[in-house]
């Protein structure tokens, strides 16, 4: 899976999507945790898994 | 009836406080009292506490002794004094879940489902219980109510997040503790302060009335300083409850009984591969001679443990972030500084990512549950260190320096990812604290967890000896 660039661009768009208003002085903290998670998170993006394979947890009505 | 040797040197176990309690040779009261004021004269130098409940401890405490006057049996933990990380709901408590934000909740109407299973057995509830903020730690270094100190060296830290919950039972105050992992939240902190801990199969014990943290990867159970006590606190907060979606509708499955069942038929393995690479030498040392006091020849390398991890760091990274959203868009200067940012930070990720994991997690558990096909039981360390100092932001492992705040859970986040039964044991110590290790089971098998458990309990493999805190 291709990674996204975590840069102050990312962090801003991202922030406005989900209604978060970053003051300036959070972004580089942000944006340092983003490239931590995104070292730690690599093994877990590189399984070719099947896309219509159900995914945990199941919601049943 | 005179206050038995509960306030003394060597505080009673549960079992012991139980027997004593139903016996009549001290009231429950006077348990009650001297906890109490145990809590009160050593706490100061630990900070596991963050409330002392002492009006509804001596009423509960009345109420088992009323109970025993009238002929009847309050349970099998009668008088037992329990605390409780301050993420469960006690009636008429504000549940603080480590935060200051969660300060300005109503208190709380009723009593966690735990609590109330715990209680109809007879324990009384003493006080709550210091953590991470909303659990997204592994050292409860809380800048709103204070670092809990680890009561075998109070520079350094407790383990989290339910660090006050393994430092209250560490240090004797109380001899079970009940406490929450989602990513190794009891089983880091059991490691670190050298006791027993219980992190049952997903979905095994009710959550409702803990504040969530990670629905996916939530699990509750208890701590405490001897196998029967954790077992007897796990057989207690067993049962049904439609209150928890994720929890499963079988019938308590009493484990107390089938302690001593020996090792006969329990095929047990050693995890090698990333289990020891990501430990330091003398931790993997101690697991190995744990593993010979068993018997154990076997080893086993659990396949794609990394993902695993990074799965569960995904899914964590992503629901926590979800669930305190709200809160990060009005008022995120009021979080706690080690965690905002990191909190933000998952509230940003691609959303693909999220389901990836979820998929991955799903994909890892069934190549683990292969390998249950030919063992029973798997060991491995529980951190890969002993506890680093408060305050301390990097630490090593085999020489390569890493964050030390969110790898003290390298080695239970694979595990607690797919929900395996797991119980924490010391194993003793390495540069002086206290070090852990997992006993692994597939799920639902917590009674063979807990079989091996005792079997190694009785091989001297036993909780580190009480350590006033501070002193």
């Amino acid at each position: 899976m291709p990674l996204p660039v975590f840069d102050e661009s990312y962090v801003r768009s991202a922030a406005a999507a989900v209604g978060l208003e970053l003051p300036a002085e959070r972004v580089a903290g942000v944006i340092e945790h983003l490239q931590r998670i995104a070292a730690i998170a690599a093994p877990a993006l590189e399984p070719q898994l099947d896309p219509a394979e159900e995914i945990a947890p199941v919601w049943r009505p | 009836m005179a206050a038995m040797s509960v306030t003394e040197s060597a505080p009673l176990d549960a079992m012991g406080i139980a027997a004593a309690v139903r016996a009549r040779h001290v009231s429950a009261v006077d348990v009650a009292r001297a906890t109490i004021a145990r809590i009160r004269q050593a706490d100061t130098g630990i900070n596991a506490f963050t409330a002392v409940t002492e009006a509804r401890a001596l009423d509960a405490a009345q109420r088992v002794d009323a109970e025993l006057a009238a002929g009847q049996d309050p349970g099998p933990l009668a008088g037992v004094p329990y605390a409780v990380k301050n993420l469960f709901d006690v009636a008429g408590m504000t549940t603080l879940a480590g935060s200051k934000i969660n300060r300005e909740l109503p208190p709380a109407a009723r009593d966690a489902t735990a609590l109330a299973h715990i209680e109809r057995a007879g324990a009384v509830l003493v006080g709550t219980l210091n953590m991470d903020e909303y659990a997204y730690g592994f050292s409860t270094e809380n800048s709103h109510y204070g670092p809990t100190r680890n009561p075998h060296d109070p520079q350094r830290v407790a383990g989290g997040s339910s660090g006050g919950s393994a430092a209250a039972v560490a240090a004797g105050l109380v001899p079970i503790a009940l406490a929450s992992d989602t990513n190794g939240s009891i089983r880091v902190p059991a490691s670190f302060c050298g006791i027993w801990g219980l992190k049952p199969t997903y979905g095994r014990l009710s959550r409702a009335g803990a504040f969530p943290f990670v629905s996916s990867l939530d699990h509750i159970g208890p701590l405490a300083r001897t196998v029967s006590d954790l077992a007897a606190a796990y057989d207690a907060m067993q049962g049904p409850d439609p209150l928890d979606p994720a929890c499963s509708q079988a019938p308590v499955d009493p484990v107390s009984a089938s302690l001593d069942d020996g090792l006969d038929g329990i095929r047990i393995a050693r995890a090698a591969g990333y289990f020891e690479e990501r430990a330091e030498p003398a931790v993997v040392h101690k697991v190995a001679l744990a593993a010979r006091a068993l018997g154990v020849t076997q080893d086993i390398e659990i396949p794609h443990a990394d993902c695993a991890r990074a799965a569960a760091f995904v899914i964590t990274a992503c629901e926590g972030a979800q669930l305190h959203l709200p809160n990060l868009r009005s008022r995120a200067h009021d979080f706690e500084p080690l965690i905002v940012d990191r909190l933000i930070a998952g509230a940003l990720l691609p959303a693909a990512w999220y389901v990836q994991a979820q998929r991955v997690r799903r994909w890892y558990y069934e190549a683990v549950m292969r390998l249950f096909a030919d063992v029973d039981v798997i060991l491995a360390p529980a951190t890969p260190r002993p506890a680093q100092r408060i305050g301390e932001d990097t630490f090593s492992i085999r020489g390569i320096p890493m964050l030390a705040r969110p790898n003290a859970g390298l080695l239970t986040q694979p595990i607690s990812c797919i929900g395996l039964p797991v119980v924490e044991a010391p194993v003793g110590k390495v540069d002086g604290m206290p070090i852990g290790m997992q006993i692994i089971a597939a799920p639902w098998r917590e009674a063979l967890c807990l079989r091996v458990a005792r079997e190694l309990e009785k091989r001297g493999f036993v909780a580190e000896p009480i350590v006033s805190g501070g002193a």
